[in-house]
C-alpha cells in the first residue's frame, strides 16, 4: 500500500506542495519499510475462501463423490488427484537436523478441493472447480522460530495439479515429485524464497493402510470418511533454507494421503492429530475427534506400526490422551501444547512437549501443526507431529 | 418676482425629521436684491434650493416670475432653470473637465445656442471678471477668487432673470472677497437682475437692497 | 460590523468607510470573489481530474512495479504459468482487460478486468480480498460472474444476484453479480469506480481473449527482473509500472496547464478591479488623508491603512471566492472529466474532491493579489501632502506624468512576451508566460493610449454632441485612474474573448476542413463501443452489391520504446490516399514507401510529441520482438492529442499476428446511393454481431459536436472572465460616478436635465467601452495567434489554420460595448435620478 495517502501530482504544481509530497512520500516509503521489515517473516494472514467449510458440512456435500465404505485401492493411480472428491491432501511432516544436531521440524502440505460439483463447460482453459492450497512451515526449534507460507491456486492451465504416474503434484513452483516412476521415493521441490525445503524421502518401512482398509469413518454417517493411507517412517535428506541459510538436514519423516468429502460429522469441531516415530522403531498414529460439548468423539482412532511395517487399529479406549499445558496464540486462541498419552496395550505412558509453543500456521487455515518431542515415562523417547484444528475462532 | 407662499419643507436625518421651513412666506420684486442670513441650519440653502427648483417643498407654493415651480415637472423646473436663473456656490461651480471659456459659453449653448452675440457676451464678461487671458485655462488652474469671479460670470452670461448665490465670499480671504462683491456689485446694481444671496457676513448682506434673517421666530 | 472595528480609530475611520460604500465595497468583494472562484474551480476541476486518474491508476497498478504488456496480440497465458510455476516468480498478477458497454445506458462504458484473485494478494490487496467475498465456485467454474464496488451497484440499480446485462464488440453477455466490494481505502474506493472485477477466465471469455493475457502486473526486484526480461515472449515488453502511468497522466498535463493559465487570467482582472477600488477609495479620500497627514499620520500609517483595508477586502473575497469556487468546480469538474474523455481515455469522476491544496493556492493568490494590488493605492494615498484641501487634479496630474512611463513599461513588456513567445522552443511554461505578459504590457498600454484617444476625439465630439460630447471625451481623459483601469481590465477580458473566440473557431475551421478530407467512404461499419469485427460478418457485408471498394482499419496499441503508440492500420486502396495530407514528406514518395518498404506514417501530434520526422525510424515491438521502421511521412490529424502512426495493412500483417479488423469504410459504387447501400449493408449484417452503420457526414456531425463538447470549458472559462471584467467596470463607472456627484450637481442646477445627465454618463461609458474594445482587438489577434501558433502546438501538437472570423469581432466590440453599457446604467440612472440640491449636500 505504497502511498495510500499521496497523490502524485500531475499537471504543474507549486514547487512547495511538490517538495511537501515528496517529504510525504519518504515518509510513507520509510514507515512502509520498517512495517514491511517487521513483517517480513509470516505471510499475512489474509482472508480467502472459506475451506473449512470444505471439510464439514453434510448439505453442502451434495453432489460430490463420496467414501462411504471399504473398496480396495489402486496404486499408483491412487497416488495421483481425486478430482470429484471435495478434498483431498499430500501431507508431509518430518523432524530433521543439520550435521551440529540443530533441530528442525518442517511441514509441507499440497492441498486440493473441488469448489463445485458440477461444474458448466467452459471454454476458458483458466476455468476449474479445482482450487489447491500449499502450506509450508519450518519449525527451527534452535532459534525459536517458526515460519510459515501459504499460497493458493487454482487447478488449471498448469498452475497446479497432479499426476498420478508418473507421479507429481505441484501447486506453481512447491511440488512432490516422484524419482522414478511412482511416488517413492518422493522429492520435495519448495525452492527458497526466504523458506524453502528441498528433501528427499526414502521409505523405511511400507505404506499402510489407515482405518478399515484405507477407509477412515470419522462420523455416525457413512460418508463422514476418508480414504486414508500413509507412510509413517520415510528417510529425509536434502536442505532446509530459513531466510537465505541452507541447512543441509537429515531426519525422519511421515506422510498421510487422505480424501474425501465431508470429512467430519455434524458435531465434530476440530481435532487433534498426532503421529509419533518412537527411537525402538514403532510409530504411532492417533487423532482425537473433539464434539462440541469439548468431549472426545468415540470415532477419534490411530494406528501402530511396528517396526516391520505390521500395523494394529487403536481405537479410543486404547489410548488416554491428558493435557497438561496450554499456550495462548497472540490472538487468544488457547491450543494444548503438552500431554501425556498413555497406550496400556503398547505399554507406552509418553510425555509429548511441542519444541515450540508457537508453531500456529496463521494463515487463511488457521491451525497449529508443530514438531513435538516424546520423552519416554515409560518406553522409548521419540519425534513426532501434532496438528491441533478447531481451535481458532470460526 | 419671487413669492413663496406657506412653504414647507422638512428633511428626514438620521431618522429623525427635521422641519427647516414651516409656512414660510415671503416675496421678493423684480430686480431686488436681498440679503438672506441667519444661523446654519435656519433653511437659507433650502430657500435658494426651492427657488432655483433644484427641491420642491412638502406644502405651499413657490412662483417665480410667471412661472409656478411647484406645479412644474422636474424637467420642466430643470429647463426653466436652464433659462431663467443663475447659480453661485460657495465653491465647486465649475466644471473642471471645461476650458474657463468653455464654462462660460455652457449656459448659451444649453439655451439660445452660441451665437456670434453670445461668444461676444462671454468674451465681454470674462474681460469684465478681469480674466480673459484665462479662457483657455482650465478651472484647476485658477485661483478661489478667480474661480468665483469666473462663477459669477458663468451664472450672468445667459442673462437670466433671477442670480441665486449661496456664501459666494464663504471661502475667500477678505482682500478678494472684497474684489469679488464689488464685481458682483458692478454686475448685478441697479436692478438688473434679481439676486438672492445666502451669507453669515453681514458686511456682505449689508450691500444688498434687503435683509431677511431667518431664526426660529422668522420661521 | 461593529465586532469587527480595530483599535486604532486610524482604521476604525477607515473601514467604516468601506462600509458607508456597500456598492464599492460588493464591487470589490465580487471582484476578488470571482477570481478566486474561477482559479479554485479550474484547480479543484483539474485535481479531482488528476486525482481520479491517480487514484484509478494506482488501484489498478496496485503494488505493481513492473508490468509485461502483450502487442495486440496480448500474452499467451501459457507463459504466465511458465513465468509461476518455473520461474517462481511472485508476486505477479495476470490481468485480462477491456471495456464494455452497458446494454441499457447509451454511451457509458464499464472497465473489465479480468484476474486471479489468488495471485492478487501481493499486488492488488483489494482484489485479492475477492477470494473471501464470494464463493469460490461461483467465482472460477461458473461464467460471467462479476464484483463491482457497492456504490457502482447502488448506481446502477443492482444487487447482489442481480444480472448485469453488457455488451462487448457488438455482442450481448450476461454477467452475474457476485459481491459488492466496499474497500476500506479511499484509493480503492474511487479507483476501481466503473470496474467490474471478473475471475481470468469469465473474462477471458467475455471479451474473447481466449488463451490470452493483456499484461501481466509484477513486483520486482532487480534480480527477479532480470529473470523475467530473459523470459519475455515475443511481442511482450517488460515496462515500469510508474513510468507507465505517468506517461498517460503526462498526456492531460498540458490540457491542465491550459486551464489554469485561463483560470490566472480571471484572477488578474480581478486585481484590477482590487486595484480599481483602492485607488478610487484613496482618491475620494483625498482631503481627510491629508488632513491626517496635516495632524500628524506618518506615511507609513497611512500606507499601513490602506493595505490592511486591501486585506479585508482580500480574506473576506477570498472566503466567498473559495465557496463560490467549490460550487463552480462541481460544474467544472463534469466538463473537464469530459474533455479529457474526449481528448484522451476515459475517467471515472464522480464528484469533487475538495483538497487543501486548491483552497490553500486560491485564497494565497486572492489575498496576495489583493495586498499586491493595493500597494500602488497606499503609495498614493502617502503622496498626499499634509494639506485640507487638494484639488482632484493634483492626482490626475501626478498620473498623467506616468504616461509616458506606462506607454514604456508596456511596450518593453509586451516585447518581451512576443519574445518569449517566439523564441523558446517546446516548453509550455514560457509560452503562457510570454502571453501573460503581452497581455500586461497591453494593459499598460491602455490608459495612455485611451489619453491619447480622448484628446483626439474631444473636438469630434465637440463638433457632434457641444459641450457634452466634449465633457464626454475630456471627462474619460480627466479621470484616467478609473477609466484608464477600467478599460484596461476590460480589454483584457475582450481580448481573451477573442483570442480564445479565434483560437477555437480556426480549431473548428481546421478540424472541419480535415474532417472533409479524410472522411470520404460513403459508409463506415464499426462495432458500436469498439472492437474488433466478427470475421462472418465482414464477409457477408463484403458481399453486398454495389461496392465500388473496401478499406480496412485495425486499431492498436503497441510498445514504441519508452511509450506505447497509437498504431493505426490501414488497408487503402490507392484511390482513398487522398484523404491524407502531408505535413512533412513527399506524398508519393511517402506512399510508394508506406506500400512497399514497411515505412509508417506518424500524425503531427505523434511528430511533436516524440520528436520524429520524416527519415527517422521508430522502434516499434511487434509479434516478432522489437522492429525499425522508417517515418516516410507526417500527415495532418486532428483526431487525437497523443498521435498515431499509421501503418499499412500488408506491413503490420508481416510482423504481428492479428487479422482482425476494427473497421470498414465502404466506398459505394457509381450509381448506388448512400442510403441504399448502407441498407444493404444492415441488411446483410441483420442478425450478427451488432454494427454501426454511419455515413461520412453522420461522423462528420458527430466529430463536430464532440469538439464542440470539448471546448466546452474552454467558453465557459471565457465567459467568466467576462462576468469579472464586467464587474470591473461596473465598479470603475460606478466610482467614476459617485466621485463627479458634485460635478453633476454644478451641472444639474445649471439647468442639464436627469436625461441629458444620463446621456452624459453612459456616453462616457460607451465610449470606454468602445475604445476598450478596439484596443482589445489587437492584442486578442495576437493571443489567438499566440493560442494557436505557440500553445497548442505545444500543448497537443497540432498546427491550425488562423482564421479570423469579422464576426468575431464585431462581437468582441459590441461585448464591450455592451459590458461598458451594462455596467454603467445603474451609475447613470443613479445619477441622473438624484435631485441637484442634495448632491449639493455636504458629503
Amino acid at each position: 500500500m505504497p502511498a495510500a495517502e499521496d497523490h502524485t501530482p500531475i499537471g504543474r504544481r507549486l514547487r512547495w506542495q511538490l517538495g511537501l509530497t515528496v517529504a510525504a512520500v519518504m515518509l510513507v516509503v520509510i514507515m512502509l519499510q520498517i512495517l514491511s521489515g517487521g513483517l517480513e517473516d509470516d505471510s499475512p494472514a489474509e482472508e480467502a475462501f472459506d475451506i473449512t467449510g470444505a471439510l464439514a458440512g453434510e448439505e453442502a456435500a451434495a453432489g460430490f463423490a463420496r467414501v462411504t465404505g471399504p473398496e480396495p485401492l489402486e496404486f499408483p493411480a491412487d497416488h495421483g488427484p481425486h478430482p470429484h472428491f471435495r478434498h483431498e491432501w499430500w501431507y508431509v511432516t518430518g523432524n530433521v537436523h543439520d550435521a551440529g544436531g540443530r533441530h528442525f521440524g518442517f511441514q509441507v502440505t499440497l492441498f486440493r478441493f473441488n469448489v463445485a460439483p458440477d461444474p458448466p463447460e467452459r471454454d476458458a482453459v483458466l476455468a476449474t472447480n479445482q482450487v489447491w492450497m500449499g502450506h509450508l512451515a519450518v519449525t527451527d526449534t534452535e532459534s525459536g522460530e517458526f515460519h510459515h507460507r501459504e499460497r493458493f491456486v487454482r487447478g488449471a492451465g498448469g498452475l497446479a495439479g497432479g499426476v498420478a504416474e508418473p507421479f507429481r503434484v505441484w501447486v506453481e513452483d512447491w511440488e512432490m515429485v516422484g524419482e522414478d516412476h511412482g511416488m517413492m521415493p518422493l522429492r520435495l521441490r519448495f525452492p527458497a524464497n526466504e523458506l524453502g525445503v528441498e528433501i528427499t524421502l526414502t521409505p523405511e518401512k511400507p505404506l499402510v493402510l489407515q482405518g478399515d482398509q484405507g477407509y477412515s469413518r470419522k462420523g455416525p454417517e457413512p460418508g463422514n470418511a476418508s480414504r486414508y493411507y500413509s507412510y509413517t517412517r520415510l528417510g529425509a535428506e536434502g536442505q532446509i533454507t530459513v531466510e537465505d541459510t541452507v541447512h543441509a538436514v537429515v531426519g525422519q519423516a511421515w506422510m498421510d494421503r487422505e480424501w474425501g468429502t465431508s470429512t467430519l460429522g455434524e458435531d465434530q469441531v476440530g481435532w487433534d492429530w498426532f503421529s509419533l516415530q518412537l527411537e525402538d522403531g514403532r510409530d504411532l498414529m492417533f487423532y482425537e475427534l473433539r464434539r462440541e460439548d469439548g468431549s472426545m468423539d468415540p470415532f477419534s482412532k490411530g494406528l501402530v506400526v511396528a517396526e516391520d511395517g505390521e500395523s494394529r487399529v487403536l481405537e479410543m479406549e486404547d489410548v488416554q490422551l491428558e493435557v497438561r499445558r496450554h499456550w495462548e496464540s497472540p490472538e487468544g486462541t488457547r491450543y494444548p501444547v503438552a500431554w501425556r498419552m498413555q497406550v496400556p496395550s503398547e505399554a507406552l505412558d509418553l510425555d509429548l512437549q511441542a519444541v515450540l509453543d508457537d508453531q500456529e500456521l496463521r494463515s487463511a487455515f488457521r491451525y497449529w501443526e508443530g514438531a513435538v518431542r516424546v520423552s519416554g515415562n515409560n518406553g522409548p523417547d521419540g519425534r513426532g507431529y501434532a496438528e491441533l484444528t478447531g481451535y481458532a475462532g470460526d | 418676482m419671487i413669492r413663496l407662499e406657506q412653504v414647507s419643507r422638512a428633511f428626514t436625518e438620521g431618522g429623525r425629521s427635521r422641519v427647516v421651513l414651516d409656512g414660510f412666506s415671503e416675496s421678493v420684486t423684480a430686480g431686488e436684491r436681498l440679503a438672506v442670513v441667519g444661523r446654519s441650519g435656519v433653511g437659507k440653502s433650502t430657500l435658494l434650493n426651492l427657488i432655483g427648483g433644484m427641491d420642491v417643498p412638502d406644502a405651499g407654493r413657490v412662483r417665480v416670475g410667471d412661472a409656478e415651480l411647484t406645479a412644474m415637472s422636474e424637467r420642466d423646473r430643470t429647463l426653466f432653470r436652464r433659462h431663467h436663473i443663475g447659480f453661485i456656490f460657495q465653491f465647486f461651480n465649475l466644471i473642471p473637465t471645461l476650458t474657463v471659456g468653455e464654462n462660460l459659453l455652457m449656459p448659451l449653448e444649453m439655451t439660445s445656442g452660441v451665437h456670434r452675440a453670445g461668444r461676444e457676451r462671454a468674451l465681454e464678461l470674462l474681460r469684465r471678471v478681469g480674466l480673459a487671458d484665462r479662457r483657455e485655462a482650465f478651472p484647476d488652474a485658477l485661483s478661489g477668487g478667480e474661480q468665483q469671479r469666473i462663477a459669477i460670470a458663468r451664472a450672468l452670461v445667459h442673462a437670466p432673470d433671477v442670480l441665486l448665490a449661496d456664501e459666494p465670499t464663504g471661502t475667500l480671504d477678505g482682500e478678494t472677497a472684497e474684489e469679488v462683491l464689488a464685481l458682483l456689485d458692478e454686475l448685478t446694481g441697479q436692478g438688473k437682475v434679481t439676486v438672492v444671496l445666502v451669507t453669515h457676513s453681514l458686511e456682505v448682506a449689508g450691500r444688498m437692497d434687503r435683509i431677511l434673517r431667518l431664526g426660529r421666530e422668522g420661521a | 460590523m461593529a465586532v469587527l472595528l480595530p483599535r486604532s480609530l486610524l482604521l476604525r475611520a477607515s473601514l467604516r468607510y468601506l462600509w458607508r460604500h456597500p456598492w464599492q465595497l460588493a464591487l470589490a468583494l465580487l471582484g476578488v470573489a470571482i477570481g478566486v472562484a474561477v482559479v479554485v474551480a479550474v484547480d479543484l476541476a483539474n485535481q479531482s481530474a488528476s486525482r481520479a486518474f491517480t487514484l484509478s491508476t494506482e488501484a489498478l497498478t496496485g503494488e505493481a512495479t513492473h508490468q509485461v504488456v502483450g502487442g495486440p496480440e496480448g500474452l499467451p497465458e501459457d507463459w504466465y504459468v511458465e513465468l509461476r510455476t518455473e520461474a517462481g516468480v511472485r508476486p505477479s498478477a495476470p490481468v485480462v482487460e477491456g471495456f464494455v458497454r452497458l446494454a441499457h445506458e447509451e454511451g457509458r462504458t464499464l472497465r473489465i478486468l479480468g484476474v486471479d484473485v489468488f495471485a492478487e494478494a501481493g499486488v492488488r490487496p483489494t482484489l485479492g480480498a475477492v477470494s473471501a467475498a464470494v464463493s469460490a465456485e461461483d467465482l472460477l467454474a461458473r461464467a460471467g460472474g462479476a464484483v463491482m464496488l457497492a456504490a457502482d451497484l447502488e448506481r446502477l440499480g443492482l444487487s447482489v444476484g442481480d444480472a448485469l446485462e453488457v455488451q462487448h464488440e457488438g455482442r450481448d453477455h450476461t454477467l452475474h453479480i457476485l459481491a459488492g466490494l466496499e474497500p476500506e481505502r479511499e484509493l480503492d474506493a474511487v479507483g476501481l469506480r466503473d470496474v467490474v472485477v471478473m475471475d481470468i477466465a469469465a473474462a477471458q471469455e467475455l471479451l474473447g481473449r481466449s488463451g490470452r493475457l493483456d499484461r501481466v502486473d509484477l513486483v520486482l526486484d532487480a534480480n527477479a527482473r532480470d529473470t523475467v526480461a530473459a523470459m519475455l515472449p515475443q511481442g511482450a515488453r517488460l515496462v515500469d509500472a510508474d513510468q507507465r502511468a505517468e506517461t498517460l497522466a503526462q498526456m492531460t498535463d498540458a490540457f491542465q496547464l491550459n486551464l489554469q493559465a485561463f483560470s490566472l487570467l480571471a484572477l488578474v482582472v480581478g486585481a484590477f478591479l482590487i486595484y480599481n477600488t483602492m485607488t478610487f477609495s484613496v482618491v475620494q479620500r483625498r482631503q481627510l488623508m491629508g488632513m491626517l497627514r496635516a495632524t500628524g499620520t506618518t506615511r507609513g500609517e497611512l500606507f499601513r491603512t490602506i493595505l490592511l483595508e486591501a486585506a479585508v477586502i482580500g480574506v473576506v473575497g477570498t472566503i466567498a471566492g473559495l465557496l463560490l469556487g467549490m460550487a463552480l468546480a462541481t460544474v467544472l469538474v463534469e466538463l473537464v472529466t469530459r474533455t479529457i474523455d474526449d481528448l484522451y481515455f476515459a475517467l471515472a469522476v464522480r464528484e469533487l474532491n475538495i483538497s487543501p491544496g486548491p483552497l490553500v493556492r486560491g485564497a494565497t493568490l486572492g489575498v496576495g493579489m489583493t495586498i499586491v494590488a493595493a500597494l500602488a493605492p497606499a503609495r498614493e494615498a502617502t503622496a498626499i501632502p499634509p494639506r485640507a484641501a487638494l484639488s482632484r487634479s493634483f492626482l490626475e496630474q501626478s498620473r498623467r506624468r506616468w504616461l509616458p512611463l506606462l506607454a514604456g513599461g508596456g511596450v518593453v513588456l509586451g516585447a518581451l512576451g512576443v519574445l518569449l513567445l517566439a523564441l523558446t522552443e517546446r516548453s509550455l511554461v514560457p509560452a503562457f508566460g510570454g502571453m501573460f505578459a503581452l497581455i500586461l504590457g497591453m494593459a499598460l498600454l491602455v490608459p495612455p493610449l485611451l489619453a491619447l484617444a480622448v484628446r483626439g476625439l474631444a473636438p469630434v465630439l465637440g463638433a457632434v454632441g457641444g459641450f457634452l460630447g466634449r465633457m464626454t471625451a475630456r471627462g474619460v481623459g480627466a479621470s484616467l485612474s478609473r477609466t484608464g483601469v477600467a478599460a484596461a481590465a476590460l480589454m483584457v477580458a475582450v481580448s481573451a474573448v477573442i483570442g480564445v473566440g479565434v483560437m477555437v473557431d480556426s480549431f473548428r475551421t481546421t478540424f472541419a476542413e480535415w474532417l472533409e478530407a479524410t472522411l470520404h467512404a460513403d459508409v463506415y461499419v464499426s462495432v458500436p463501443g469498439g472492437g474488433a469485427m466478427e470475421v462472418e460478418q465482414r464477409e457477408r457485408l463484403l458481399d453486398v452489391e454495389g461496392i465500388e471498394l473496401v478499406t480496412r482499419s485495425r486499431f492498436v496499441r503497441v510498445g514504441a520504446g519508452d511509450h506505447e503508440a497509437r498504431l493505426r492500420v490501414f488497408e487503402i486502396p490507392p484511390a482513398a490516399e487522398r484523404g491524407f495530407n502531408f505535413r512533412a514528406g513527399d506524398p508519393d514518395a511517402a506512399w510508394e514507401a508506406y506500400r512497399e518498404d514497411d515505412a509508417v506514417l506518424v500524425t503531427e501530434p505523434y511528430a511533436w510529441h516524440q520528436d520524429v520526422g520524416v527519415g527517422d525510424r521508430l522502434t516499434l515491438t511487434t509479434g516478432q520482438g522489437e522492429r525499425e521502421f522508417p517515418v516516410a511521412g507526417v500527415v495532418y490529424d486532428y483526431g487525437t492529442s497523443e498521435g498515431a502512426v499509421i501503418m499499412d495493412r500488408s506491413t503490420y500483417d508481416q510482423y504481428w499476428d492479428d487479422a482482425a479488423v476494427d473497421s470498414l469504410g465502404v466506398y459505394a459504387a457509381s450509381g448506388v446511393e448512400t442510403d441504399t447501400l448502407r441498407e444493404r449493408l444492415q441488411a446483410a449484417a441483420a442478425g450478427g454481431q451488432h454494427l454501426q452503420f454511419q455515413s461520412n457526414r453522420e461522423i462528420r456531425e458527430q466529430s463536430l459536436e464532440i469538439f464542440d463538447q470539448t471546448f466546452t470549458i474552454t467558453q465557459v472559462l471565457r465567459m467568466l472572465a467576462i462576468l469579472v471584467a464586467v464587474t470591473g467596470v461596473l465598479s470603475a463607472l460606478l466610482a467614476l460616478s459617485l466621485e463627479r456627484a458634485r460635478e453633476y450637481a454644478v451641472l444639474r442646477a445649471t439647468g442639464v436635465t436627469p436625461r441629458e445627465l444620463g446621456v452624459l454618463v453612459t456616453a462616457q461609458n460607451a465610449l470606454v467601452g468602445l475604445l476598450s474594445g478596439l484596443f482589445a482587438i489587437p492584442l486578442g489577434l495576437g493571443l489567438a495567434g499566440a493560442l494557436i501558433l505557440v500553445i497548442n502546438q505545444r500543448s497537443f501538437g497540432w498546427s491550425m489554420a488562423l482564421a479570423v472570423d469579422p464576426w468575431i469581432l464585431l462581437q468582441a466590440l459590441a461585448l464591450a460595448l455592451l459590458a461598458a453599457l451594462v455596467a454603467g446604467l445603474y451609475p447613470a440612472w443613479r445619477m441622473a435620478r438624484i435631485p441637484p440640491a442634495l448632491a449639493m449636500r455636504e458629503e
